[in-house]
């Protein structure tokens, strides 16, 4: 028995327990510990305990005055860190304006200038996966949702897409990207819809978030998207009635990991449509 | 040594052929061994043949103290903090010992311990402390001194 040597799940134990810089660093000790600690097994591990300790969250925040200027806010004592290097200035190959299409468990999807420009970047890491090619282009309107499905542990970017001729929407397509593949697949459409941003309005759980617009009333959301990670099926439900209108006098939010209507009421507190909407998306 | 008829005794023997008369409620947190003392093998001596005297006393101590109800939390915290503080081949046949009788709350106590200790070290300093020969290929070498220098690129130090 060597006398300063410890038995492999021991190893794996006080790794996980330790800072991504620390473990960055570690890579270099042996090959053993770089293959361990590249593992997407230790990844998970790692994952878990972080979540599990809020003393490891932290807060990204991006100052678009200043392009790629990054600042790490801890959460605990609010103290910001400043003139980080996280790797991103080699992103900025995709164009000048990434668009932020979400974020989950610490990673960020961004969208560059064109559809063809996607990456997956983890500022802890510093490291950055740009997405292939998908099978559709040049869309009149495109939107990212970026999603985690907990039982494949499989990151997912789903692309929508609208195509308008004359101010009217003719098509509406959609892909999906999964990082256990790294490939793209078609996701059936049943009814043509536009959005309105880039990127999902929300994330809850294993799903993204859309407001949507029917096509027949342009700027009228009147219709909620919703895409499950784990199916891969594209859902749509109708806005509840009493909240359309020409004012769109609502938004959502991840309430509790349930998806959430807010009313805008000026006069009232805020109405939540919780229930109702929690049952439609995973009921359906 | 036992003062009460009802208290269960397990023996245990290190390795360096020290026994150790310990209470049943002390010793269930041995849960690797704890089949054979549940089994009606009371009186036999339990052999652990790669533990140390030395080291197998301090975990009993540390076990006796954690199946004690009576301490409070602050206290227990208190003996924790002192029980790892050891020298760094003592702390390491603790987590030895702990890790092959399966002992959660002292591998976990430990293991971060280790964590914390290593944290802002070097690689050369982590294969010295862990025993570790420098295996990697020249062109491994240069690609983790590129990773190295990129890392401390970054002007505060989380760590």
């Amino acid at each position: 028995m060597q006398n300063s040597s410890l038995p492999e799940d021991v190893i794996v134990v006080i790794l996980s327990r330790l800072p991504v810089k620390a473990l960055l660093r570690f890579k270099c000790v042996c090959t053993r510990w770089r293959s361990l600690i590249s593992s997407s097994f230790f990844a998970s591990l790692h994952l878990d305990r972080s979540i599990a300790n809020p003393a490891r969250h932290s807060l990204l925040v991006h100052e678009l005055r200043r392009r790629n200027k990054h600042m790490s806010l801890d959460l605990l004592t609010s103290s910001p860190n400043e003139n980080l290097n996280l790797g991103l200035d080699r992103a900025y190959t995709f164009g000048p304006e990434l668009i932020y299409a979400g974020s989950i468990n610490g990673l960020i999807c961004m969208l560059g200038n064109s559809a063809d420009s996607l990456l997956i970047w983890n500022p802890s890491s510093r490291m950055f996966k740009t997405l292939p090619l998908g099978r559709h282009t040049d869309p009149s309107c495109l939107s990212i949702g970026f999603g985690w499905d907990t039982i494949s542990d499989d990151y997912k970017v789903v692309k929508i897409g609208s195509n308008y001729e004359d101010g009217k929407l003719r098509r509406t397509w959609s892909e999906v990207w999964s990082a256990n593949l790294d490939s793209w697949s078609e996701v059936e459409i049943d009814q043509n819809f536009g959005l309105l941003k880039n990127s999902c309005d929300v994330i809850v759980k294993g799903f993204a978030y859309w407001f949507a617009e029917d096509g027949f009333e342009s700027d009228r959301i009147s219709l909620i998207a919703s895409f499950d990670m784990r199916t891969e099926v594209l859902k749509l439900v109708p806005v509840p009635d009493s909240l359309v209108g020409p004012q769109n006098d609502f938004d959502c939010m991840n309430w509790k990991e349930t998806f959430a209507l807010i009313e805008r009421i000026s006069s009232e507190p805020r109405k939540i449509y919780q229930c109702k909407w929690k049952i439609c998306t995973e009921k359906a | 040594m036992s003062s009460t008829e009802a208290k269960k005794m397990v023996v245990l023997k290190s390795f360096d052929g020290v026994t150790f008369e310990v209470e049943e409620s002390v010793a269930v947190q041995f849960e690797s061994i704890r089949h054979m003392f549940e089994d009606n093998l009371a009186g036999s001596v339990i052999p652990l043949s790669n533990i140390k005297s030395e080291i197998l006393s301090k975990v009993i101590d540390y076990c006796k103290r954690h199946a004690d109800d009576t301490t409070d939390e602050e206290d227990l915290k208190a003996f924790d903090a002192d029980f790892v503080k050891v020298e760094h081949g003592t702390l390491f046949d603790i987590i030895r010992a702990a890790n092959y009788l399966n002992i959660k709350s002292l591998l976990d106590l430990t293991c971060q311990t280790v964590a914390d200790m290593i944290k802002g070290k070097t690689p050369a300093e982590i294969r010295e402390l862990f025993n570790i020969s420098d295996e990697f290929t020249p062109e491994e070498e240069e690609e983790a001194s590129i990773i190295t220098r990129f890392i401390y690129m970054d002007r505060y130090a989380d760590c």
